[in-house]
């Protein structure tokens, strides 16, 4: 995390990071931005008045525009009233935005242009790392100070983009605070039973997260392990919906609906637990990690007691009461030979939460 | 005549059996051993297979009966702007969110092409009705190839975006038996009244004068035409998306095949588009891409391609 350096070549050294979304989508957030912007350079975007943020405070607090729905997330939480003039118009789509879609009402939207952020004039411009060179030096000619967002592929690393976005507003207290309820939220959705499920989080397209994502390290902290990675799959691999009959998970989380994810034949599936994921609980870390959490740690409780994964083939109803401590859910199989790796418990190595 | 039937009949009964082996899984035909291996057959492949012989039959039929009406062997049942039109109710569907309706809207996409053409050719009947019609497909074509495009260009987010693009591609992955039912009959219909149509285009072959001295209603015909073609390509692009070169190719392969007449041209292009369509669809199953399944258009003109221009080098050297 390269933060708040306003430097462009650092910006596009953030841009090699490890990335939370599949690699399509974020192609495809180019092309749509770049598409948009071209569409909507007619959409006038009425200049906003200057807040009073920069009257009333003691200290100065600077203004800023989002053009990137995580920052957008992100944001509303860490900003003083006035001090932030527009969201990105993702935040105004149900199916994109990252944040309530209430409070997203209560802010101006830009379609990214170049136009829009001129015409409100803010300090500074955050939007994902992925900004069109072009756009990136036109910005700096303009003199307008560009703050990039990387993908968070940890909840460490959202703490730290989180913490940054703060120091940049100017707010430390009110990020520290969105930290503290992160925290509580990952710590309530901390699984009671030792074992780990495998769990197949499943995009349209057959599209699975690799076991550095966002994702993968909420599933360990919520009782599960990620079934993809333990198949050997990687970021934004397919998993194709002829293997998952195959070799089916104990539990799959469809993120979103296409034809594969809610194919007829997955009801012939009976060992395996179908929960959906709103596809939007992907998309970003801050304040998403809180849903994100709450919700995989309702699905695994919905699975208790818990089948042994190395023998749901068989179908059994192993219920694993042993009281064994968290680090030695390794050895949950180990006196079982590891054959039965249906579950992809053996081969995965369980991270212990921090 | 019988023979090109006989032997396309042949070579589908044996391509079918084959096409349940083709997939990301292997499964042993003798002992298979993957579990859910019968769902696997039953619920994914045989479906599959089943949608890939409705839609090719439904394109090979119209194809040949398209090029028997236009007199013009470059026509397609793509020609009279019913399968842009219903693409263009199906991408406005997803662009609105509104996937789950995307049949729905492809077949009134469909109707609404099939309306329009039946307004404005319908009641032609001069010596020019047949281009005024293929003129009037051609701009309802154009018109909702550019209005798909205005819905892309203007699609709400990256997600409608990249499942607009991909949709129209076409592709028969993950299909069910749902959607094989919501096929085959339009395709069925569609295709018995094009049969229904053939003794006329056999007739039309004189010219269209003769052909209205041996009793051809040119009405009866064009709304025969419109009514088939309409039903086979609005089922098609409900189910599959659009899928070009079928309708086109195979009936230029297999009239050399036939006694040239339309009419005995109908049924072995339905089949042999029923055989073409399996057979990219397991090469699509075969060639797992990393940006996902090959697409079946892909598919198509690698294996329709090089057999096509192959045809074309024979027909010079026969010319020569």
């Amino acid at each position: 995390m390269h933060w708040p350096t306003p430097n462009p070549s650092r910006k596009r050294e953030g841009s090699r990071k490890r990335s939370l979304l599949p690699s399509r989508l974020r192609e495809g957030s180019g092309v749509g931005l770049a598409t948009l912007a071209a569409l909507t350079i007619l959409t006038a975007c009425s200049p906003q008045p200057k807040s009073e943020a920069r009257r009333d405070t003691t200290h100065y607090l600077p203004t800023i525009v989002s053009l990137n729905p995580c920052a957008d997330a992100i944001l509303a939480e860490v900003t003083r009233p006035g001090q932030l003039l527009a969201l990105s118009h993702y935040s105004a789509d149900p199916r994109a935005a990252s944040m309530d879609a209430a409070k997203a009402a209560q802010y101006p939207k830009t379609r990214g242009t170049l136009e829009e952020v001129l015409a409100l004039h803010p300090d500074v411009v955050v939007d994902g790392t992925f900004v069109p060179p072009a756009t990136a030096a036109a910005y700096q000619r303009l003199g307008l100070r560009l703050e990039t967002l990387g993908i968070a592929g940890t909840v460490e690393e959202s703490r730290a983009q989180i913490r940054a976005l703060a120091a940049l507003a100017g707010n430390p207290a009110k990020g520290e605070a969105l930290i503290g309820r992160i925290d509580a939220a990952l710590a309530a959705a901390a699984p009671a039973d030792p074992a780990r499920i495998p769990a197949l989080v499943w995009e349209p397209g057959g599209i699975v997260p690799g076991d550095s994502t966002l994702i993968a390290e909420l599933l360990r902290r919520t009782g599960f392990t990620n079934f993809a990675a333990a198949r050997g799959l990687g970021q934004a691999d397919q998993l194709p919906l002829e293997r998952v009959l195959a070799d089916p998970p104990r539990v799959i989380l469809a993120a979103g609906s296409d034809r594969a994810l809610k194919h007829p034949a997955l009801a012939h599936l009976k060992a395996t637990t179908r929960a959906p994921l709103d596809p939007r609980l992907l998309y970003c870390a801050g304040p998403t990690i809180i849903p994100a959490a709450t919700r995989l740690a309702e699905v695994r409780r919905s699975l208790q007691p818990t089948p042994d994964p190395s023998r749901k083939r068989e179908g059994s109803q192993v219920a694993l009461s042993s009281p064994l401590p968290l680090a030695a859910s390794v050895s949950l199989s180990s006196p079982l030979p590891l054959a039965g790796g249906a579950g992809g418990g053996p081969r995965q190595t369980p991270r212990q939460p921090q | 005549m019988t023979r090109p039937i006989a032997l396309l009949l042949a070579a589908l009964a044996i391509a079918i059996p084959l096409s349940l082996l083709a997939g990301q899984v292997w499964l042993n035909p003798f002992a298979p051993q993957a579990p859910n291996a019968i769902t696997i057959l039953a619920e994914l492949r045989a479906p599959r297979a089943a949608l890939a012989l409705v839609i090719g039959a439904g394109l090979g039929g119209a194809g040949a009966a398209m090029q028997g009406y236009l007199r013009n062997p470059l026509a397609d049942p793509g020609l009279f702007g019913v399968a842009p039109t219903a693409a263009f109710g199906a991408v406005l569907s997803l662009a609105l969110g509104l996937g789950v309706l995307l049949p729905v809207a492809a077949l009134l996409g469909a109707a609404l092409a099939m309306a329009a053409l039946a307004l404005i050719a319908g009641n032609a009947s001069g010596p020019n009705s047949t281009t005024l019609f293929a003129l009037a497909g051609l701009m309802l074509a154009s018109l909702s190839g550019a209005l798909t495009s205005l819905v892309i260009s203007l699609a709400p987010n990256p997600f409608a975006l990249s499942e607009i693009v991909t949709w129209l591609m076409g592709s028969l992955e993950s299909r069910s038996w749902h959607d094989v039912a919501l096929a085959a009959p339009p395709t069925a219909l569609g295709l018995t009244l094009l049969a229904r149509a053939a003794p006329a285009l056999d007739a039309l072959t004189l010219g269209e004068e003769t052909a209205r001295s041996l009793g051809v209603d040119p009405v009866r015909l064009l709304s025969l035409m419109v009514l088939g073609t309409g039903l086979v390509v609005g089922a098609g692009v409900a189910a599959a998306g659009i899928i070009g070169f079928v309708g086109l190719v195979v009936p230029h392969l297999l009239r050399p095949c036939t006694d040239q007449r339309p009419s005995s041209l109908i049924l072995p292009s339905a089949l042999g588009g029923a055989l073409l369509l399996l057979l990219a669809d397991c090469l699509c199953r075969l060639l797992p891409l990393a940006g996902g399944e090959l697409r079946i258009g892909i598919a198509l003109s690698l294996i329709g391609a090089p057999f096509f221009l192959a045809l074309l080098l024979q027909l010079r050297s026969e010319l020569a």
